[in-house]
């Protein structure tokens, strides 16, 4: 295993669960709380938290409304979130040892 | 978190592989159009058996303005059961959208016009639809979509070849059996995917 410098990581990203967040959300237009949890295999409660940073640092957006009469919470990558997620990825990748 | 690169690159791979095939398709379009342009199908081969004389072109008119009116209402209800947009769905709606706008130009503007003959309307029909399946197949990955359309494009190439009577017969089968049972499959399927998804 290879330790490599965290602090050029972006420190918001860098937790399991806001990373598997960020690459479903990567992927898709938006996403619906529960399919997030079970994507990711979080708790409600652990979900929960991690959407709140990522949402105070700007990199995802909400979306709250009703579908028979239960309301739902959709979730979508802001611009932001999306320049971030991908510098993410190129220093991660920058920090790959060469290739022989 | 992990401290190796190269599995936290092979951890979000594997999430977005995981969340890449979670695209729904709905059949429920697929079964709507292919019931209504059966049944004026099946409407106009009656007329030709019978001695009615009904004008099929407000039939037509009615069954399609039908279908655009069953399409936008099956388009708003099935967004917010949705769990995920995903933007393969998106595009698979736009292309469908794109080849039925072109269907309705061809067979109505072109119809009143006389510029699209009517012996050409199943081959063309064949066509437009061939193309949708071919494209949605190959979006979702599902190899047996894809190759309906092989049977859209032979069907349309004997439409063009055996016009009149043949063509309505085979685009009533091939409607029925390549795009409504098709439908179906679909729809049970997105069920199951609802029900099983990690």
């Amino acid at each position: 295993m290879t330790d490599f410098d965290y602090q050029q990581l972006d420190d918001i990203i860098h937790s399991r669960i806001r990373l598997a967040v960020m690459a479903v959300l990567v992927g898709v237009e938006r996403a619906e709380f529960t399919f997030l949890r079970d994507q990711v295999r979080a708790t409600d409660g652990n979900l929960g938290t991690h959407l709140k940073k990522l949402e105070d640092a700007g990199y995802v957006s909400t979306h709250k409304h009703f579908v028979d009469r239960k309301p739902v919470t959709d979730y979508a990558l802001t611009k932001r979130g999306r320049q971030a997620f991908s510098v993410y990825l190129k220093r991660l990748e920058e920090l790959l040892p060469p290739r022989t | 978190m992990r401290s190796d690169p190269q599995q936290d690159l092979a951890y979000i791979r594997q999430v977005m592989e995981q969340t890449r095939r979670f695209t729904v398709i709905s059949g429920s379009y697929m079964i709507v159009w292919g019931v209504l342009i059966s049944a004026g199908l099946g409407f106009d081969l009656w007329e030709l058996h019978t001695a009615a004389r009904i004008p099929d072109g407000d039939i037509w008119l009615g069954l399609i303005v039908a279908g655009w009116l069953l399409t936008f209402w099956l388009q708003r209800r099935e967004a917010r059961y949705e769990p995920v947009a995903s933007y393969a769905s998106r595009l698979i709606g736009q292309i469908w959208l794109a080849c039925g706008v072109a269907m309705t130009v061809a067979f109505t503007v072109g119809a009143m016009t006389g510029a699209v003959p009517g012996s050409s309307d199943g081959g063309l029909m064949a066509l437009f639809v061939g193309i949708g399946v071919f494209m949605t197949g190959v979006l979702t990955g599902m190899a047996w979509f894809r190759n309906l359309a092989l049977g859209w494009l032979a069907a349309s190439i004997a439409m063009f070849v055996w016009h009149g009577q043949a063509a309505m017969w085979i685009s009533m089968g091939l409607l029925l059996g390549c795009f409504v049972v098709p439908g179906v499959i679909l729809n049970l399927q997105a069920k199951a995917l609802r029900k099983t998804q990690p």
